[in-house]
């Protein structure tokens, strides 16, 4: 089990702060150009929280984490992880942290099994401790019949199983993961989620996730920033960033591909927005937040005036994902 | 001591995985390494008329170092250079190692490839001129040290480049520079005044000197002082790198 494998560090969720980041920004500048990655951002995550960051692609977000694990030296401010100065000591954070990046792994020709049990050595851990926490997590991931392949023959998905189980060798009293289910299937997601839920609530661990998957990620986290161009735009637990949407219901509608082929897509819309507020998710598939009270007028008119060109509709409870929408203002991928 | 012990583990599975990585065409590139400097022994030693035992040693143990620098420059440059461009300095930058050793674990891996190869044109010149090779412990000093000290031009030109092309020509560039400014295959005395001025800054000069005094079996204070620069620069090279040099990321 996870349970055995991850740090035994013993800290509550309502313990002291984990990561203090104040008044970062981070500009990086190539020849006369410079882009703001991060803006003034400040952030406190406590320790043995799991912590989601979400926001569209370029927001900022893994500028932000690579700051935090000492990995890019901010350009102003501060951060303290387990009260170490990154800034100062950015070599000190990483006995503290794992890390699973987006890019592909380091190691190619080498097998998953031993990529595991070298990383646990350079951790840190005794030889007997890695060995044992490399098989724990390959039997937990089941990555078993993949233990001797190399991890350049890997598919996408297995490399990111792979990636996360590298992130979770040695001792990390933080994790940080980056698009954890990228490429996943079904069950690896699910497996992925239990096994960040089970870092956090059995040992403590803090854990950082990176993520779009806004309606897989909203049953784990515990607290929630939203980033959009380097800033903090949101921030509280699921239920109160949903608040915010206060008597708003989504109604999701899929419109048939005739309707973009003959050219009527654009009256369909203006039709939705007299209804509510239309965001687009893609061509012919819009989200449209209605209020509660007006819910049953709403679909009689759907069905009324665009019977027709419906080719599926539903109704939807606010998710963290539509105040995402509504924040951010971008379409959400997968 | 606690630290020279991880220092010691770190190097040892860093090296292991360079080892590892290598493993498809490890025969192939250790075929290529040791024909390749034999082939520019057997050619160098062959023009002109009459060559003297002195030219003979600057013949044979060229090859030697063109090799150790070529590694400490193009190969470190590139293989750093290759790995910021697919991302994999975010693995090794998150854990908690030393750059210092991460880099000597890389030229180790590097070195243990082209030994074959330096092992062949030592040898393999000394048979084919019937030069006198002086069996000398202190080549095992010499070849690791003289690819050290010359690491950091490499390591510097790898993680500092702004994309791979960038490294790719410019550690050929500086390649050939430090090779013609280096009395390697001819005396320092045949170079013009401001070239031997200039080569007495580079570390291929004073591993070249060492080696033709090693293999002669002469141990005296020229020798002594070319271990000391190398030294210095190897120092140099690792200090510069752990100090000035961060995981560029790309």
């Amino acid at each position: 089990m996870v349970a055995a494998v991850v740090s035994t560090t013993n800290c509550g969720s309502q313990g002291p702060l984990a990561v203090d980041v104040r008044d970062l920004t981070k500009r990086f500048k190539s020849g006369k150009s410079e882009t703001l990655a991060n803006d003034a951002l400040s952030l406190q995550i406590k320790r043995g929280e799991v912590f989601g960051l979400l926001g569209p692609n370029g927001a900022g977000k893994t500028t932000l984490v690579l700051q935090v694990l000492g990995l890019l030296t901010p350009t102003s401010g501060s951060i303290t992880v387990e009260g170490v100065d990154v800034v100062a000591h950015p070599e000190q954070v990483k006995t503290l942290a794992g890390y699973m990046p987006q890019t592909r792994l380091a190691m190619h020709n080498i097998e998953v099994e031993r990529a595991l049990y070298i990383t646990g050595r350079l951790r840190g851990l005794a030889d007997g401790v890695a060995r044992k926490q490399a098989e724990e997590l390959i039997e937990h991931l089941e990555l078993g019949e993949h233990r001797r392949k190399f991890v350049s023959r890997l598919s996408g998905g297995l490399t990111r199983v792979a990636a996360f189980a590298l992130a979770l060798m040695g001792k990390p009293r933080l994790v940080v993961f980056d698009e954890p289910t990228n490429e996943l299937d079904p069950v690896r997601r699910r497996v992925v989620w239990d096994t960040i839920r089970d870092l956090n609530r059995r040992r403590d661990v803090t854990c950082i996730v990176v993520t779009h998957n806004v309606l897989e990620a909203e049953r784990v986290v515990e607290r929630v920033a939203m980033v959009d161009h380097g800033r903090v735009v949101a921030l509280g637990t699921p239920g109160e960033l949903k608040a915010r949407l206060g008597e708003e219901v989504r109604l999701e509608v899929v419109l048939k591909p005739e309707v973009a082929q003959h050219g009527r897509l654009e009256p369909a819309r203006e039709r939705l927005a007299t209804l509510g507020t239309v965001v687009d998710l893609r061509p012919g598939h819009y989200a449209v937040f209605i209020h509660r009270h007006g819910v049953g007028g709403a679909v009689d008119a759907l069905l009324r005036d665009m019977e027709g060109m419906l080719d599926d509709f539903r109704l939807a409870p606010p998710s963290l994902e539509d105040v995402y929408i509504h924040l951010a203002g971008q379409k959400l991928e997968g | 001591m606690a630290l020279l012990g991880r220092y010691w583990l770190e190097f040892r599975y860093l090296f292991l995985v360079q080892i590892l990585e290598q493993r498809g065409w490890l025969v192939g590139t250790i075929l290529f390494t040791s024909i390749f400097p034999l082939m520019l022994v057997f050619g160098l030693g062959r023009i002109g008329i009459g060559q003297t035992a002195e030219t003979l040693a600057y013949v044979i143990t060229g090859s030697t170092v063109v090799s150790l620098t070529t590694v400490g420059i193009t190969m470190l440059a590139q293989d750093l250079g290759n790995a910021k461009e697919r991302g994999d300095f975010l693995y090794y930058a998150s854990l908690p190692i030393s750059k210092a050793v991460f880099l000597l674990a890389l030229i180790a891996s590097k070195l243990l490839i082209q030994l074959p190869g330096i092992a062949v044109s030592l040898i393999g010149g000394s048979l084919l001129y019937r030069f006198h090779l002086a069996p000398n412990p202190l080549l095992f000093l010499i070849i690791p040290l003289a690819a050290v000290s010359i690491s950091g031009i490499g390591a510097a030109l790898g993680m500092l480049s702004p994309n791979f092309q960038a490294t790719n020509v410019l550690s050929q560039l500086i390649l050939f520079i430090v090779m013609f400014a280096s009395p390697v295959y001819i005396a320092a005395s045949a170079l013009p005044l401001p070239v031997q001025v200039f080569g007495l800054l580079l570390p291929p000069t004073y591993a070249a000197d060492a080696l033709r005094r090693a293999i002669a079996g002469v141990t005296d204070g020229r020798l002594a002082l070319d271990l000391l620069v190398l030294f210095a620069w190897a120092v140099a090279s690792l200090g510069g790198v752990t100090r000035g040099l961060k995981w560029r990321l790309k």
